[in-house]
């Protein structure tokens, strides 16, 4: 929960300021029930070694982060009690006494229980340590212990029995004072029992309950808050022993008989005491002097709000804490920052504010009030509308060097003010209404520069004339807002334009600006860098050679500025509405005062004046706001870093040291803070996940960071704060945080991988190789098994072959037996050559010829189906056939033979027709040749026949049918009966296609009809045995090593 | 022998009731504006018993609801021994101690609830303390004890409450103190918290001089109340006390004599469980009897003392006898 500052209160300077005039207040904050705390009764405020502020309630104890109050559990059971005192060790744990005698010691994290011993049952009211480290917890009525380093517990329990023991003060002399309800009493620290040793009760010492005990920083006094008595001091008695002065301490402060419940000393010595029902008294220490000097009272009266203070605590940055009684805790909001009400003279506004030496002028709707600038007391107050004073608004004022205050108006022009004979001179510029519009008034010397709504007047006040510059005259525009006189006494004017105007030099600096802006006012700091308010976009500074810009996002108040100065220190202040901000040029860093320091008013136009004693004083819609620099507290402290919750995947996490995870996306959620408690939302952050972040990122005031894809891989969280003063505190790694590599990514499973894979190939090479080598094995039984087979296959096909063979050449002998001797054709013609080759032994090529009656030849050239044994099984049937048919009276032409012959083998081969039909039949020459005439009678079946009659060779195709072979209609098979007469010597060639279908020659081609034809024509006329050289070379040469497809038969005979 | 159950019920009916009641009052003035008590009486150390003041201590305790959480002030009217209200004996030398206590014990603790200042009587943390002698500044003044935190009184689940013990003791001199308390919202004057009360276990206080004027306790009966012997010590013979209850209308009880302790039993019926008695002081008209201090507690059957409550629990009980002048 972000906290809502409620401001409130006021705060009177006693003394010298009670002169009723005005009332001037320092805001307070006040964190109660609001803001959380929701028992608001404070006990204790402390500050672990972490940062964090916690309060002892009434209720619970708060850790205090700067935004929220979250309850401390020291143990998981209800406590039933609430912590009274909070003591912060020398390891920076914090020791929280509870009311029912309870000790816990809590190290930002965890507790553990201190053991008193039982029956300790009575509040613990103060805790503290001597020099050996032994803690001593001082319970009301049960006595004192103390507890050693390593937790024993020295009892101590009868110190002081029946008596209130309300508080104790380890001294520098190795005692122990233990404040009762009746005094002080003396201990020593030396006792051989290691308990205490009373020495004595402090004598002078007024019978009164005291309720707190503190020693000065800087000397051996003691000052202790009593009951009745006030604040009383107690000094060793130069005599030495146990001897003591007391003395009044708070007397000369204004402290007499009241009940003072606490005291404490801060840093820079002021001495705070809590007065019961009254508030806060604080006795001022001032460094020059050394000395007391002054009193401040703070109660419900000045704003307060409430009188009774139970404690009070300086935290690391130096600011008071104040535990109140009923309303939480209270702080300042800023010292330096004051806040004063005129409105009984001026009015609400202070619309305009002078310096004129020791005064200072004040203007607001009601008049202007001539104050002095130390005491603030008033000199002079000149109500509107009275001696010359108009009733307008006033805009501006500026003293010039004879100590003529010149008023600025809203709408009547512009006034002299002679404070000494109090009274208003109206200086006339003009009868036009918009140069009557005053926005600001400055000089130098005699010169004295007005901005009006209608251009600049210069008046010379030697001259005693003035003189209206516009923009005619070169000026950036009529409406100007401020003029501003650097130190080498340059004039420049704001006013909307591309950049500040020269008007000395009548230039711009503009250093690149090329948009129209509305400058309203300018300053220039220490180092001679003028600064710009504008209307909407910040601050600019013109450095020497280039320009920088302060905005919101660069954390000023707002981009609207109404006024400039630079202060004493060089740091220039810009008031804004609701806020002002302080720009430390050197740093760059923006400080904003704004509602979290009581701020709640708008700044006047041109209202900011820097006096040179060290105050800035801004008019206000509100009244007027002092800021005096010589009451700033500036520690540069930076924000001290925590880490306050780191979520991994939904699951909380310590946040220190290294955080290993498994291989995985990670989301992670980052929670920081940077504690810092004057201005806890002005802490800035920058961020980096080294490892994943390239760089530092700008996270603003924003807490957190979420990181939703964290991978494997080594990260490290660094962070940066800085507070609104830009000290910064910054750690390079809180934290690392390992996403271990995946299994695949891991070094040692690489290598067991590598050498995996390595055995694994290992390991199928051998295996593949053992296979190669067994499978090679049985390949080679199996090699040698079938070799084996092989060669006795191949003996027994080899004797088998040689079986048929043997068979197949004794079916040739029977074949050849059966065939008529070719000799004999000599006996009936000039000459013969029989080439006869069958393929297989025995052929389907076949001949046969016989004298028959009459004269008649016959001679057959046959092709039966197939060769080899089918071919010889067919040859001996068309021989049988033949002859059977040749020899028939009845047949006289060669073509009824054939058709016989076809019918025939028809019959003879589809005997047993439901087994299988015969396709088998033969081609076939019949020439049927008269020895006598030579008339020649061919008939032929699909063969064809050449003759050489009278030399010329003639060819006789076959018929288109075969005998036998597929069957047809008989009356489609024709044999035609071809007749030539041929003479003597003529020559007939009858072949088989074995002849011309032999592949060969150099084409692997067939030896085709044509080529035969073509040999015959070269042979025809030699002796037949030479032509059966040239027919049997040919045919040889021809095949080549080409198998013989067929069994060839080639008959030439020579009538 | 009540079995556990019953016990139980018991305490928890008793709880409601009480803490019903409680919410229900308004005033935390002691005496309480339904006693018209003019004040309450502590002697001197030195005094002697029959003046009226048998222990020289008194304790009384402050029911402050839990929900309360706002400061509140215990206010002490003329705590000084001095001046006209007070009890001269010789010249005024009676130092007096109000003491106020809270956390673990200041009304748990048995030997407080005995209403005897004997054994661990001052239980629990002092959260303030201070002793009057003679002092003008406060004579006939209220003194202001605070701001307290209510939780830093002994927080009684029973009650739904937090208590806050006062002591008044009167450590030396022999006069007698009187005075008065009321538990404030502020500082400086008497804003009553709600739903706030306050009882004591054993009375002592002064007896108007006015015979007309009656002063009333009321002790309350809880559940586990079937006897109760009535205490009441110098009441010099001074006329009668009648006790009033729901059932009964003014019993007499019998009356002390000077320096001596008187007592008396009588039953308690059922309905006049978790109600108050009305015990009622009427004094003789003749002759008169002047600054007559009286002591008075009434015990159960265990031998506990009973409360009595400056605001009567559950009310007055009718039918009573008219408080205030005859």
């Amino acid at each position: 929960m972000r906290l809502i500052f409620r401001l409130q209160l006021v705060l009177i300077l006693s003394g010298w300021l009670s002169d009723g005039l005005f009332s001037q207040q320092i805001r307070f904050k006040v964190y109660s029930r609001e803001q959380g705390i929701m028992n608001p009764f404070v006990y204790s405020v402390s500050q672990d070694k972490n940062g964090y502020l916690y309060l002892a309630t009434g209720e619970d104890v708060y850790r205090y982060d700067g935004f929220a109050f979250v309850p401390v559990r020291f143990q998981k059971e209800e406590l039933k009690a609430y912590s009274t005192r909070i003591f912060n060790d020398d390891r920076g744990n914090l020791w929280f006494g509870m009311s029912n005698g309870l000790v816990f010691v809590w190290d930002g994290k965890n507790s553990r229980r201190i053991n008193l011993p039982s029956g300790v049952t009575s509040q613990i009211t103060e805790i503290l340590a001597d020099k050996t480290g032994i803690k001593w917890v001082v319970t009301q009525q049960n006595g004192i212990f103390g507890v050693t380093e390593n937790g024993q517990v020295i009892r101590c329990d009868s110190v002081l029995p029946g008596r209130i023991l309300t508080s104790a003060l380890y001294t520098t002399n190795n005692n122990l004072l233990i404040a009762a309800n009746d005094g002080i009493y003396l201990y020593t620290l030396s006792g051989n029992s290691r308990c205490l040793e009373q020495r004595g009760k402090i004598k002078n010492f007024p019978e009164t309950r005291v309720n707190k005990l503190i020693q000065l920083q800087t000397s051996q006094t003691i000052l202790a808050a009593t009951d009745d008595n006030g604040l009383l001091q107690i000094e060793a008695d130069p005599a030495g022993g146990n001897s003591f002065r007391v003395s009044d301490f708070g007397k000369s402060f204004g402290i007499n008989q009241q009940s003072i419940t606490s005291v404490f000393e801060d840093t820079e010595h002021n001495i705070w005491a809590a007065a019961a029902g009254e508030g806060v008294v604080e006795i001022l220490w001032n460094q020059e002097s050394g000395k007391y000097s002054g009193v401040r009272h703070f109660n419900t009266s000045n704003g307060l709000p409430v009188n009774f203070v139970r404690s009070f605590f300086q935290d690391r940055e130096g600011q008071i804490w104040m535990a109140t009684y009923g309303s939480g805790i209270v702080s300042f909001a800023d010292e330096a920052l004051q806040f004063y009400d005129f409105s009984d003279f001026t009015g609400k506004s202070i619309t305009a504010v002078t310096l004129r030496g020791t005064e200072l002028l004040l203007a607001g709707p009601k008049g202007i009030l001539v104050l002095n600038k130390n005491t603030l007391v008033n000199r002079l107050f000149i109500p509107a509308g009275t001696k010359g004073l108009p009733a307008d608004r006033i805009t501006t004022m500026f003293t010039d060097r004879r100590g003529i205050v010149w008023v600025g108006t809203a709408e009547s022009g512009c006034y002299q003010f002679d404070i000494n004979a109090a009274s208003f001179r109206r200086v006339w510029l003009s009868g036009n209404a918009v140069e009557n519009v005053i926005n600001h008034i400055n000089g130098k010397g005699d010169s004295i520069f007005i901005a009006t709504n209608g251009g600049l007047v210069i008046v010379d006040l030697n001259r005693n004339t003035f003189v209206l510059l516009t923009m005619s005259d070169g000026l950036p525009y009529n409406i100007i807002q401020s003029v501003f006189i650097d130190r080498n006494e340059k004039v420049w004017l704001a006013c909307a334009s591309k950049g500040i105007f020269n008007l000395s030099e009548h230039t711009y600096r503009s250093e690149g600006i090329s948009a129209l802006i509305e400058f309203s006012a300018i300053a220039q700091d220490t180092n001679g860098n003028y600064w710009a308010g504008t209307l909407g976009q910040g601050v600019l500074c013109f450095l020497p050679d280039t320009l920088f810009q302060v905005n919101t996002t660069t954390g000023l108040g707002s981009n609207y500025v109404y006024g400039v100065a630079s202060d004493r220190d060089g740091e220039i202040w810009l008031g804004h509405r609701m806020s002002i901000s302080r720009i430390d040029p050197v740093k760059k860093s923006v400080k904003v005062f704004d509602k979290a320091y009581g701020f709640t008013a708008d700044c006047n136009p041109n209202a900011l004046v820097s006096d040179p004693g060290g105050m800035m004083w801004i008019g206000t819609t509100e009244g007027l706001v002092g800021y005096n620099l010589n009451k700033e507290k500036r520690t540069n402290i930076a924000p001290v870093l925590n880490i306050v919750s780191l979520r991994i995947d939904d699951k909380e996490y310590d946040p220190t040291g290294r955080i290993v995870l498994p291989y995985g996306t990670h989301r992670v959620r980052i929670e920081f803070i940077g504690l810092n408690f004057r201005s806890p939302e002005r802490v800035f952050y920058r961020y980096r996940l080294n490892g994943f972040d390239p760089e530092w990122t700008d996270a603003g005031g924003n807490r957190f960071v979420n990181y939703n894809n964290l991978r494997d891989g080594k990260y490290s969280f660094g962070l940066i704060a800085c507070n609104d003063q830009g000290d910064c505190s910054e750690t390079d790694s809180f934290f690392t945080i390992d996403v271990r590599l995946p299994l695949w990514k891991q070094w040692w499973f690489l290598l067991v991988m590598l050498a995996s894979t390595a055995l694994a190939v290992y390991g199928i090479m051998y295996y593949r190789e053992q296979q190669l080598n067994e499978f090679n094995k049985r390949l080679e039984t199996q090699l040698a098994e079938r070799t084996r087979e092989v060669i006795q296959k191949k003996e027994e096909i080899e004797q088998k072959n040689k079986e048929i063979i043997q068979s197949i050449e004794y079916a040739q002998r029977i074949q050849q037996s059966m065939l008529p001797s070719a000799s004999q054709l000599s006996q009936y013609f000039t000459g013969y050559f029989l080439f006869y080759r069958p393929r297989d032994i025995v052929s389907g090529d076949f001949y046969w010829f016989d004298r028959l009656k009459e004269n008649r030849f016959l001679l057959i050239c046959a092709d039966s189906t197939g060769h080899g044994v089918p071919g010889g099984f067919m040859s001996v049937m068309g021989t049988t056939l033949i002859k059977d048919i040749c020899y028939r009276s009845d047949l006289e032409s060669p073509s009824e033979m054939l058709a016989l012959l076809d019918h025939e083998i028809h019959r003879r081969l589809n005997q047993n027709i439901e087994a299988e039909r015969s396709n088998d039949g033969m081609d076939l020459i019949l020439c049927d040749i008269n020895l006598e005439t030579y008339v020649v009678r061919i008939a032929s079946a699909m063969r064809p026949v050449i003759l050489y009659v009278n030399g010329e060779q003639m060819y006789i195709p076959g018929s288109r049918n075969s005998v036998g072979g597929t069957i047809i209609s008989h009356e489609d098979k024709v044999f035609e009966d071809r007749v030539y007469a041929m003479s003597k010597g003529d020559l007939i060639y009858m072949f088989s296609d074995g002849y011309t279908d032999q592949f060969g020659g150099p084409l692997g081609k067939k030896f085709k009809i044509a080529r035969l034809r073509n040999l015959l024509k070269d042979i025809h006329q030699k002796p037949m045995t030479e032509q059966y050289q040239h027919i049997k070379s040919t045919f040889d040469l021809w095949k080549g090593d080409q198998p013989q497809i067929d069994d060839v038969l080639f008959l030439g005979i020579q009538l | 022998m009540m079995n556990g159950s019953s016990q139980m019920k018991r305490n928890i009916l008793t709880g409601i009731v009480l803490f019903t009641a409680l919410f229900h009052t308004w005033s935390q003035a002691v005496p309480g504006k339904d006693e018209n008590i003019p004040y309450l009486v502590t002697f001197g150390a030195n005094a002697e018993t029959s003046w009226g003041d048998d222990d020289f201590s008194q304790t009384f305790f402050f029911v402050i609801p839990k929900d309360f959480t706002s400061p509140v002030y215990i206010r002490v009217y003329d705590p000084d021994c001095g001046g006209a209200i007070d009890e001269l004996k010789g010249v005024f030398d009676t130092r007096t101690s109000f003491a106020v206590y809270g956390g673990v014990g200041c009304y748990t603790d048995e030997d407080v609830q005995t209403g005897q200042p004997q054994g661990n009587y001052k239980a629990g943390n002092i959260l303030a303390t201070r002793t009057f002698g003679v002092d003008p500044r406060y004579d006939q003044k209220w003194f202001t004890f605070g701001p307290f935190n209510p939780t830093e009184g002994e927080y009684v689940e029973q009650f739904k409450s937090y208590i806050i013990k006062i002591i008044a003791e009167g450590v030396s001199g022999d006069d007698g103190n009187l005075y008065r308390y009321f538990l404030s919202t502020s500082p400086d004057e008497n804003k009553p918290i709600e739903g706030a009360n306050a009882f004591t276990f054993e009375y002592c206080f002064r007896l108007w001089d006015d015979p007309k004027q009656i002063s009333v306790i009321y002790p309350y009966i809880d559940d586990r109340t079937i006897n109760v012997r009535e205490s009441n010590f110098d009441w010099d013979d001074d006329g009668y006390i009648l006790i009033t209850s729901v059932l009964r209308k003014s019993q007499p009880l019998p009356v002390s004599n000077e320096d001596n302790w008187v007592e008396s039993d009588f039953k308690i019926f059922d309905k006049e469980h978790n109600t108050s008695l009305a015990i009622s002081m009427i004094k003789k008209s003749s002759p008169v009897v002047r600054n007559n201090n009286v002591v008075m507690h009434i015990r159960n059957q265990y031998n506990e003392a009973l409360k009595f409550y400056s605001s009567p629990i559950g009310g007055i009980p009718k039918p009573i006898y008219g408080i205030g002048v005859r």
